[in-house]
C-alpha cells in the first residue's frame, strides 16, 4: 500500500503587500528553507506556483503517514496553509 | 539551503530596495508607482524562489521582475490612452526606453530631501524609499498612528509629481546647495536612534543602523564629499560605544564610566577611516572630530580635552546653539575644573531654548555635586528629573540624586 500524499495549498497573507523589503525578504527565506527541509527529507512530490494574485500563493503535493502528520508539516510552514487529503489515498 | 538565509534574503532585498524603486522611477516617473512596482517584484519573488530556487543572481532576477511590470504598467497605461490605436510591439520601443541597470540611488536620495518637502516628510519617505522600510516601522520609530504616516507619505508623493521634481541628481553648485538636507535628513534619523526621545530603551538600534546604511550608501554614492565621510564617520563612532553604553538591567552608563574594551573595534576603525577622508571645519567634521578625540582616548582622565575645547569653540562659532554651548561647558568642565564651567552652565540656565532641557540641569547638577555643594545638586536633579522623557535617563538621575544624599 503507498503512503498516503497531501496537498499543501499556501494562502496569502493580506498584509504581505505592506511588509518592509527586509520583512519580505525573511519571510522568502523562511520559505525557501521550509521547501529545501521537504524536499532534503523526500517528502516534496510536486509543486504549482499560484498567479500574482489571488488568495493562493502555491501548492506543495507532500507525501505524509496520516492527516495528523500531514497536518504537523503544514504547521511547519512559515506562511498560512490548508491541507487537503488526495481522495483515495489518505487514511 | 541553510538556515541563514532569511537573513541573507533580507539582507539582499532591503539593500536592492532603493536600485530597484530609483530604476523604476526612471521609467515611470512617479514615486508611487514606482513603489508599487517593487512591491510586486518582491512579492513575486516571495511567491517563486521558494519552489524554483533562490535564483543564481538574485539582484537581477529582481530587476528584471520590476523592469517587466513597469514595462506592462506603461503598456497599459498607453493601451487606456489609446485605446483605438493599433500599438506597436512593445519589445519595439524597448532599447529606447529601458535603461542599463543604472545606479539611480542617489537620484532618488536627492528626490527624497527635496526642499519642497517639509522636514518631517523627507525623513519618512527616505526611509521608505531608501531605507525599505514598512509604513508601520516608520509609524512606530515617530510614535505616530500608522494613518498619520502613511498619508504623510502619500502627501509627500503627490506633491514631488505635482511639483514636477526632475528625476536628477543636482550638480556643482546644486549640489552644493542640496547636499546638507540630505546629510540633516540622515543625522536626524541616527539621533533619533542614538537616543530616543521617549520609551523605555536608551537608543533604538534598528533607527540607528538604518541611519549608517545610508551614511555607508551616500559615501558610496558620493566619494568625493568630505561631509558625507564627516556623517559616517560620526555615526560609526557613536555607534561604535552602543554595548557600553547601558548595563544588563538597561541603566544607562556615561562616558566616564563606560567599559572600553567593549567599545566595537571595528565601527572605531570604520569612524577614523572616514575621517580620514574628511577635511576643512563644516560642523560636521567638527562633530566627527570630536567624536574621534573620544574614540581614540585610552581612559576618560587621558581624553585630549583641551582639542575637544577647540572643536566646541569652531563648532560655536558657526552654529551658536544652546546646545553646542551646552556641550562645551561640559569640556570646559574637564579640561579646566567644575568651577570655569559653572558660570557657563549659570548663563545658559537663563537661556530660553534650554528652559525646557533637562540636560543643563543634570549637568549643572554634575558640577555643583563635584563641587561638593550637595544641596544645590539635589536641587536641579530635582529640576532635571521634572523634565526627563526618556525611562532610562530618568532612572541615571534618579539613581545621582540617591547617591548624593548619601554622601
Amino acid at each position: 500500500m503507498s503512503t498516503p500524499r497531501y496537498l499543501l495549498v499556501l494562502i496569502r497573507d493580506d498584509r504581505t503587500p505592506t511588509l518592509s523589503a527586509a520583512a519580505l525578504g525573511i519571510m522568502t527565506g523562511r520559505l525557501v528553507a521550509w521547501v529545501a527541509a521537504l524536499r532534503r527529507w523526500r517528502l516534496l512530490h510536486a509543486v504549482a506556483v499560484g498567479g500574482d494574485s489571488g488568495p493562493v500563493r502555491a501548492c506543495v503535493l507532500v507525501t505524509a503517514t496520516d492527516l495528523a502528520a500531514a497536518r504537523g508539516l503544514a504547521a511547519s510552514c512559515p506562511a498560512p496553509v490548508l491541507v487537503l487529503p488526495i481522495l483515495g489515498e489518505a487514511g | 539551503m541553510s538556515y541563514s538565509e532569511p537573513e541573507v534574503l533580507a539582507d539582499t532585498f532591503r539593500a536592492e530596495w532603493p536600485r530597484l524603486v530609483a530604476a523604476a522611477m526612471r521609467l515611470l516617473g512617479d514615486l508611487q508607482s514606482a513603489e508599487d512596482v517593487v512591491q510586486d517584484a518582491l512579492i513575486s519573488a516571495l511567491d517563486r524562489w521558494p519552489l524554483s530556487g533562490v535564483p543564481a543572481n538574485p539582484a537581477a532576477w529582481l530587476m528584471t521582475a520590476c523592469r517587466n511590470r513597469a514595462l506592462n504598467r506603461i503598456r497599459d497605461e498607453r493601451r487606456a490612452r489609446d485605446r483605438d490605436r493599433a500599438l506597436p510591439p512593445l519589445w519595439q520601443s524597448e532599447p529606447a526606453e529601458v535603461p542599463q541597470i543604472a545606479d539611480d540611488r542617489l537620484r532618488l536620495v536627492f528626490i527624497c530631501c527635496h526642499p519642497v518637502l517639509p522636514a518631517d516628510s523627507q525623513v519618512a519617505l527616505t526611509l521608505r524609499m531608501i531605507g525599505g522600510l514598512s509604513t508601520v516601522d516608520i509609524a512606530r520609530a515617530w510614535h505616530v498612528p500608522e494613518a498619520t504616516m502613511a498619508q504623510r507619505l502619500v502627501r509627500a508623493k503627490r506633491t514631488l509629481a505635482e511639483a514636477r521634481v526632475p528625476f536628477e541628481e543636482p550638480a556643482g553648485h546644486e549640489l552644493t546647495q542640496r547636499l546638507p538636507a540630505v546629510l540633516d535628513v540622515i543625522y536626524l534619523i541616527f539621533n533619533e536612534g542614538y537616543l530616543a526621545r521617549g520609551g523605555d530603551g536608551l537608543t533604538r538600534p534598528d533607527l540607528a543602523a538604518d541611519a549608517h546604511r545610508l551614511a555607508r550608501l551616500l559615501t558610496d554614492l558620493l566619494p568625493a564629499e568630505p561631509e558625507a565621510w564627516a556623517l559616517r564617520a560620526l555615526i560609526a563612532l557613536q555607534r561604535s560605544r552602543d554595548a557600553a553604553r547601558t548595563d544588563a538591567s538597561g541603566n544607562m552608563i556615561t562616558l566616564e564610566h563606560q567599559d572600553r574594551t567593549r567599545w566595537d573595534q571595528a565601527l572605531i576603525d570604520e569612524g577614523l577611516g572616514a575621517l580620514a577622508r574628511t577635511g576643512g571645519d563644516a560642523p560636521l567634521v567638527l562633530q566627527a572630530r570630536l567624536a574621534g578625540c573620544h574614540a581614540t582616548a585610552p581612559t576618560f582622565a587621558a581624553t585630549d580635552w583641551a582639542a575637544i575645547v577647540g572643536c566646541y569653540d569652531a563648532l560655536l562659532a558657526q552654529t551658536p546653539t544652546p546646545v553646542v554651548a551646552l556641550n562645551r561647558a561640559v569640556a570646559v568642565a574637564m579640561a579646566d575644573g567644575p568651577q570655569v564651567a559653572l558660570p557657563l552652565l549659570d548663563a545658559l540656565i537663563e537661556d530660553r531654548a534650554l528652559a525646557r532641557s533637562h540636560r543643563v540641569f543634570a549637568v549643572r547638577a554634575d558640577l555643583l555635586r563635584r563641587l561638593g555643594d550637595t544641596d544645590r545638586a539635589a536641587e536641579d536633579y530635582d529640576r532635571a528629573l521634572a523634565l526627563v522623557d526618556n525611562d532610562v535617563e530618568r532612572r541615571y538621575l534618579t539613581d545621582a540624586r540617591t547617591r548624593i544624599k548619601e554622601h
